[in-house]
């Protein structure tokens, strides 16, 4: 406060002082000079009319002589201001009177001249310092001289005392000028520091702070602007706080509700920042990890959880919008499910989404998991418990109906109509108990290979695929689905899809699965497959347009079970475990399944594959050929060979079909509707049908229906091609569903037309010689017959075994029966 | 002075309105400017006692045909402007019927063109003026001057003449730098020109000097010139100190001043400084005078002189609080001559043949006998009553007359 009054004052006095400095000096030197020029010129001008007045006054006395008189003359002057001495010189240079005291100094009583006029020199005098001599001559200096002595140095004196009085009025006048900056300075200055203080006070959120200037000058006025300011600032601030105390209060319920909440919360809370800091826990979590009391506030996620959970925050962080789960096993005990999920904060300016960190929630679900694991154990046992008796129902069922129909119903020439009817009874009800047992046969597999995947007990191959090859296959086998429903297919496949390493059979398991569950769901437009290649992954992809996925029904059908549409439609389109497989198959292979659904608009699905690692040393595969164009040994149809009448309205399945199996040597008759088949039928008498349901004109079910009642028809078997699963339950002696898998439906196909069963499949009993009954299987192995101790099961198996298996119940139990029948051309009955 | 100049209208409006006898009763009116104050002070005031002195008797005897005389004085301190403007006012203020008894050369030598200035409309006259310079005696201002003491240059000569032939031939002056000192350089060196010799060295000393100052400068310029004899020329206070600094300087040549000097004034200090010191600084001091000696009682004048100053008159009104007045001395004792002319003179005025023209009065006096046992002569060309120069010399602490200048022989 006073230092910076006194600044103000300082700065100000330093300039008073400099400028009034040189104003005094220039002043001084001014005056000075023109003092002393002018006094000089005064001095000399007196000195002269003194010269002059003597010398005019003085001829008479002069030329009389009279010292003392010119003495009184001289004395008149001497006195007079200025006027160091006087002296007359007679003409011949004798100083007649003269004001010298004590006497005349040397330098002038040595020294005579003789101007003419008057004339004026500049002497050094000792004892009187500089003088002006003015020298005139008396009577042009017949009478003598008159010599006048002006004091330069009273000029000097004068000139001193005139700066001194100049420079004591100018010390006045600057004392006063001090005074009156001091009192400006003063008058500016305490309202100006008034209100420096003022707004110190303002600027300390002091708003009671008063200041009284009531001058109407600029400082007032900024006075009364500030206080109006100040005034609004109190108004506004008092606002403020309200607003800030009320908000307060309410974030503090907030926050307090979300502290119960967490704190509540079953569920372990661990909230991370983008850096992995720890920013949030709840008690739950310390419960789960067993901290106790650890604050881990701000701590590295690393220092406390498991690997899983930096995994997982790891992948939530760079992700957006993505939810992660993954299951941690902590100490082989017990299993927590976490879910991760980015914290995003929308910049509301610049419209960015900031990662903040993510959320994890951690779930005991060690508990659900063994019940999990106990379902599917359980699952597992009674899928298998039934699939042993299944396959002998069914592999009875299927010999039971082929040497009726091939034995004995020919033979059964009945006359009447009631053993007809019998006979044909017996026909259907045979035919719907292989159907039904071959479904349920599929259902149990299905459970028993999810229930396995589950458990984890399946053998997972590791072998080179290429992907692109394993697209084409399932598009190929798949054909007979979307072939006839007119669907495009196309395929957008990156042209140099890298090789992964995997089970080739299960990735086409998902893959077909996702075409055909696109089948079903389309009635028209495309179906597009397609592949891609990121970073270490593959990325495929089904689209259809079909009729879409509720959001609801998206979060479910990867679920066991759980079937899109089943509650609307109210029949089954399958086991409604070809989801959960997939996402079990996808799972092994470090991969995601998920999808991309609108109602109406159709559907993608899509999986990632990782491409892992080579596990032995097994050659890259040269991209298998189709076998649709692999040379094999054809049988080309003769007309000896057995005539099948192929049935379906689609030209390419017919033509597919025809192509197979006339390759197989068997002569091919095609038809496209079911009233051409029955015609068909009656005048070429085939010795097999494959039917198609639905066809035009007529379905396969009509068709066959019709086949049935006519008893010149009757006994050919019907194998029902369909994409539908109600394919058994159409009366054929043997559904197969699209993708119809060549071989099963060339097995099929041997298998109904009975000598083929006999003459080409060799048989082999499981246990030892004379121990196994063997009576019974005569009738069907025809001195065929090789028992095989069940030690050598497997190796004979993978050397190339074709045929049928009889296993004794015994030894049913201890045998991987799926992965037995599961093996192509190999059928199994188990002996009771 | 307000005083003086309302009696003064008082009496002229007597004189004029009321009785025309009344102007016979006016009394005649003296101006007097002198050093009443400063170091030069004792000359006035001792002039005025003496005169004071006459004036009273003839004053207490009726006046002059029953007209008193009273001096009008006023102080000009030794200074010539002040002399100046005195003279002016007692001629136009005062309108006092002549200017008498002034004291000093510069002050006198100033006045001279305001006199004759004033002669210009009427005669105005100055009576006896206690200087010995020239100017008041020669053209242009002789007329309007009369002197009744001799010149310096008388004086000078007499003392050259004496000294010279006493055998001093190497005489120093130490003068005042003034018309005064001047006056005495001038005419010594007449009288040394007569004999063929020269100043063998001067000093000046600055008029208003006192005892106290230091002379010593003088005396070392003087010195140079190696005198035998030294004239001095200077008031009294200055003369003291310079003959103290001189024997001090170890010259004990004989010093001679001038009658102006005041020579009891001047010896008293020294008298003082020889009791103090036990020193003599009175010997070898010769003094000349223009009066002669007032011990020498065969005069009658000194007789007349002596009784009249046992009254004791006092110093000036107003004047000489720190002074103390000199019983007797040359001084004075002019100062009672000059007023026993001045009476004179006054009485001769009152006769019908002169008519008031005092002018005439004065140069009819011839072979005035005053008691000094020389007769006093004025006359046309004749301004100066008296020619003799009387010398002095001090004994037993006072100047007595020197009757032998044998005794000064080297």
């Amino acid at each position: 406060m006073k230092m910076r009054m006194s600044k103000i004052f300082q700065k100000t006095m330093l300039l008073n002082f400099i400028l009034f400095g040189v104003i005094s000096t220039s002043m001084s030197l001014v005056s000075a000079l023109t003092l002393h020029n002018h006094m000089v010129d005064e001095y000399v001008g007196k000195g002269k009319a003194i010269a002059s007045s003597l010398a005019s006054s003085s001829v008479e006395i002069l030329l009389n002589r009279d010292a003392s008189t010119i003495q009184s003359m001289i004395d008149q002057f001497r006195d007079s201001d200025g006027a160091a001495y006087v002296y007359v010189q007679d003409s011949n240079g004798n100083i007649v009177s003269h004001t010298f005291v004590p006497e005349v100094p040397e330098i002038l009583s040595g020294t005579t001249i003789h101007p003419e006029t008057i004339s004026i020199r500049e002497l050094e005098v000792p004892g009187m310092g500089t003088v002006i001599d003015i020298t005139k001559p008396i009577l042009a200096g017949m009478a003598g001289y008159v010599h006048v002595g002006m004091d330069k140095g009273i000029i000097n004196k004068y000139v001193w005392a005139a700066i001194a009085k100049l420079q004591i009025v100018m010390s006045f006048i600057f004392w006063g000028s001090v005074f009156i900056l001091y009192m400006m300075v003063k008058r500016i200055s305490e309202p100006l520091n008034q209100l420096t203080e003022y707004a110190k006070k303002l600027s300390d959120h002091d708003f009671t702070a008063e200041i009284e200037i009531t001058s109407k000058d600029e400082i007032g006025l900024l006075a009364g602007t500030m206080k109006n300011m100040a005034e609004e600032l109190t108004t506004l601030i008092s606002g403020l706080e309200r607003a800030v105390g009320n908000a307060t209060s309410e974030l503090q319920d907030t926050l307090t509700y979300m502290e119960v909440i967490m704190d509540n919360l079953a569920d372990g809370l661990l909230v991370v920042d983008i850096n992995g800091r720890i920013s949030v826990t709840n008690p739950a979590l310390g419960e789960l990890f067993g901290f106790k009391n650890h604050d881990m506030r701000g701590k590295d996620i690393k220092d406390y959880f498991p690997e899983e959970m930096t995994a997982l925050f790891e992948l939530v962080k760079g992700c957006e919008h993505e939810v992660y789960s993954s299951e941690i096993e902590l100490n082989g005990r017990k299993t927590y499910k976490a879910v991760a999920t980015p914290i995003h904060k929308t910049d509301g300016t610049a419209n960015l989404n900031v990662c903040l960190g993510a959320v994890i929630l951690v779930r005991d679900i060690t508990y659900e998991k063994e019940v999990d694991n106990l379902k599917t154990d359980f699952i597992s046992t009674v899928s298998h418990e039934l699939r042993t008796p299944m396959t002998s129902i069914l592999g009875f069922a299927k010999i039971i109906k082929k040497k009726l129909e091939k034995s004995v119903f020919p033979v059964c020439e009945a006359q009447d109509k009631k053993t007809t009817k019998a006979i044909t009874q017996v026909q259907d009800n045979i035919g719907i108990i292989v159907s039904e047992g071959q479904r349920l046969t599929e259902l149990i597999n299905d459970v028993l290979d999810i229930a396995k995947m589950e458990s984890g007990k399946i053998d997972w191959k590791r072998v080179p695929i290429d992907i692109t090859e394993v697209i084409e296959t399932s598009i190929h086998t798949t054909t007979p689905l979307w072939k006839p429903n007119n669907l495009k297919m196309i395929v957008e496949v990156d042209d140099s899809m890298p090789t992964m390493y995997g089970d080739r059979d299960r990735v086409m398991q998902v893959l077909v699965n996702l075409i055909s569950n696109a089948v079903k769901f389309t009635d028209s437009g495309s179906i597009t497959c397609t592949a891609r290649s990121h970073d270490d992954e593959i990325m495929v992809s089904v689209s259809d347009t079909g009729s879409g996925i509720s959001p609801e029904d998206q979060k479910k059908i990867f679920e066991r079970f759980k079937q899109a549409g089943d509650t609307l439609t109210g029949k089954p389109k399958g086991t409604g475990l070809g989801l959960p497989i997939c996402k079990q198959i996808v799972d092994h292979h470090n991969g995601r399944i998920w999808v991309d659904s609108k109602l109406g608009e159709g559907s993608s699905f899509h999986f990632t594959l990782a491409l892992g690692a080579q596990k032995e040393d097994s050659p890259v595969p040269v991209a298998a050929p189709l076998k649709m164009s692999a040379p094999r040994d054809t049988h080309p149809g003769s007309a000896g060979s057995p005539l099948i009448m192929v049935a379906d309205d689609d030209p390419a399945l017919n033509e597919f079909l025809s192509q197979v199996l006339e390759e197989e040597g068997y002569r091919i008759v095609t038809v496209s509707n079911g009233q051409e088949a029955v015609e068909t039928a009656k005048k070429r008498m085939p010795q097999l049908i494959t039917m198609d349901l639905k066809m035009p004109v007529m379905d396969g079910a009509q068709a066959i229906t019709a086949l049935r009642q006519d008893p010149s028809t009757r006994h050919i078997p019907v194998i029902v091609i369909s994409a539908l699963a109600e394919g058994q339950q159409a009366g054929g002696d043997a559904a197969l569903v699209k993708p119809i898998d060549e071989k099963r439906l060339v097995e099929t196909i041997h298998g109904l037309l009975q000598e083929d069963l006999i003459m080409t499949d060799p048989c082999m009993v499981l246990g030892k010689e004379n121990e196994t009954p063997t009576e019974n299987l005569l009738v069907i192995c025809p001195g065929k017959i090789n028992y095989c101790p069940p030690a050598e099961l497997w190796d004979r198996v993978s050397s190339g075994f074709k045929g049928t298996i009889f296993i004794t119940a015994e030894l049913s139990n201890s045998l991987d029966l799926a992965r037995l029948s599961q093996t192509p051309e190999v059928q199994i009955v188990i002996l009771p | 002075m307000y005083k003086a100049s309302s009696t003064l209208t008082l009496l002229l409006l007597t004189s004029l309105l009321v009785c025309p006898s009344a102007a016979a009763q006016k009394p005649f009116l003296l101006g007097m400017s002198a050093a009443l104050t400063g170091p030069s002070k004792g000359l006035g005031i001792e002039l005025y006692r003496g005169s004071k002195a006459y004036f009273d008797q003839i004053n207490a005897q009726g006046g002059i045909n029953g007209r008193k005389i009273a001096i009008k004085f006023l102080d000009d301190g030794y200074n010539p402007e002040p002399a100046i403007r005195n003279t002016i006012k007692l001629v136009e203020k005062d309108n006092v019927d002549c200017l008498f008894n002034y004291v000093g050369t510069p002050t006198v030598t100033r006045v001279l063109p305001v006199i004759k200035h004033f002669n210009s409309k009427e005669p105005e006259y100055l009576f006896f003026p206690f200087t010995g310079a020239q100017p008041q005696r020669e053209f242009p201002y002789e007329e309007y001057v009369f002197n009744l003491r001799a010149s310096y240059r008388q004086e000078t000569w007499g003392l050259v003449h004496n000294l010279y032939m006493t055998g001093h031939n190497r005489i120093a002056v130490f003068y005042q730098a003034d018309a005064y000192g001047r006056s005495g350089w001038d005419g010594t060196r007449k009288a040394l020109k007569e004999k063929g010799l020269e100043i063998v060295a001067e000093a000046t000393y600055r008029r208003g000097a006192s005892f106290d100052e230091s002379m010593k400068n003088q005396v070392e310029i003087i010195s140079r010139g190696k005198p035998d004899a030294i004239i001095s020329v200077g008031a009294y206070e200055a003369c003291a100190a310079f003959i103290r600094d001189v024997r001090d300087a170890g010259i004990d040549v004989p010093i001679c001043n001038l009658s102006f000097v005041g020579s009891e004034n001047m010896l008293e200090p020294l008298t003082g400084l020889t009791k103090a010191t036990g020193k003599d600084y009175t010997a070898g001091l010769i003094n000349s005078q223009t009066v002669p000696s007032y011990e020498d009682m065969t005069l009658k004048a000194v007789r007349e002189y002596r009784e009249a100053m046992v009254k004791n008159p006092p110093p000036p009104e107003g004047f000489g609080k720190d002074y103390t007045p000199l019983q007797f001395s040359f001084i004075s004792f002019e100062g009672f001559l000059n007023a026993k002319v001045m009476a004179h003179i006054l009485k001769q005025l009152s006769m019908p043949q002169y008519q008031g023209n005092i002018y005439a009065a004065t140069l009819s006096i011839r072979n005035l006998d005053i008691g000094i046992g020389t007769d006093i002569n004025f006359g046309r060309g004749k301004h100066q009553g008296l020619d003799e120069v009387y010398y002095t010399t001090v004994s037993d602490g006072k100047f007595v007359p020197l009757k032998d200048w044998k005794r000064w022989s080297k």
